[in-house]
């Protein structure tokens, strides 16, 4: 269970920095190792390993070390107690409407006739 | 956003899109349309897809997703006012357990060539043993980070 007053300020610390919302992300759509968690990153794998390590620390993700990969994931519990249920939905929502915006720029593109 | 009891709460969300209210709607309505951008998350698979946007009719999602997670959602279409008003109720059942039951309003107005969006929900949850911990009151508290948050990630 987190200590809020404390574990609070460390998760939004975390999450302040571009790279490690980018990891978040990538990891909201499943385990990764750390090595697939740096292929889209522009960094030495040291500096993401860096990454990884603060996110886990303040428990937004966990790590597993099976032989030399290490397999991160996504703790759920500490972003549902950030977030709250509420805000979980409106975020669904906001990636769906996201995608529909996409959708219908893509059926209709804005494009002047000659 | 507004937390309205322990177990249920609502909230709005404003979109405009650059496209007419008709090819707004449409994209709502029409069910080749709708399943491109209404579904889970890349990776994962569609057990089962039905849409029938119009009043009475129905739509079904049963997706699994790719931590295995299976998302059962199942709507029913109460009002279909074409190029205005889709009002629907759905339930949300997550790896087989009852997780949620919402009322959503979606209104569409057009704003020149473009379209405005006002989509509201009111969620009721039924497995909120979190929220009835006191989840909710520690939200509400610190609602206005939570929400900065949630648009970064988002």
């Amino acid at each position: 269970m987190l200590d809020h007053s404390t574990d609070l300020d460390n998760i939004f610390q975390a999450l302040a920095d571009p790279t490690r919302r980018a990891i978040v992300e990538q990891l909201g759509s499943g385990p990764k190792s750390v090595s697939e968690i740096a292929l889209p990153l522009d960094m030495t794998l040291a500096a993401v390993v860096q990454h990884v390590q603060l996110l886990e620390n303040c428990q937004l993700i966990t790590t597993e070390k099976q032989g030399r990969v290490r397999t991160c994931r996504i703790k759920p519990e500490t972003l549902k107690t950030l977030e709250g249920w509420l805000n979980q939905r409106r975020r669904q929502w906001e990636q769906h409407f996201d995608r529909l915006a996409a959708v219908l720029d893509e059926q209709s593109p804005k494009r002047k006739k000659p | 956003m507004t937390t309205t009891s322990p177990t249920s709460g609502s909230f709005t969300i404003n979109r405009s899109f650059n496209h007419p209210v008709e090819t707004v709607f449409k994209a709502f309505s029409d069910p080749a349309t709708k399943t491109k951008w209404f579904t889970g998350p890349m990776g994962g698979e569609t057990l089962e897809r039905v849409i029938e946007v119009k009043t009475g009719g129905a739509e079904v999602l049963r997706f699994k997703h790719p931590s295995g997670m299976i998302t059962h959602f199942i709507a029913k279409y109460h009002a279909v006012e074409k190029g205005k008003r889709i009002v629907y109720s759905y339930d949300l059942m997550i790896d087989g357990k009852h997780h949620s039951t919402s009322l959503a309003v979606v209104e569409f107005m057009p704003a020149g060539k473009n379209t405005a969006m006002i989509f509201t929900e009111h969620v009721a949850w039924h497995d909120g043993t979190e929220l009835s911990k006191g989840l909710a009151s520690r939200e509400h508290g610190t609602s206005w980070q939570f929400d900065k948050v949630a648009e970064v990630l988002a």
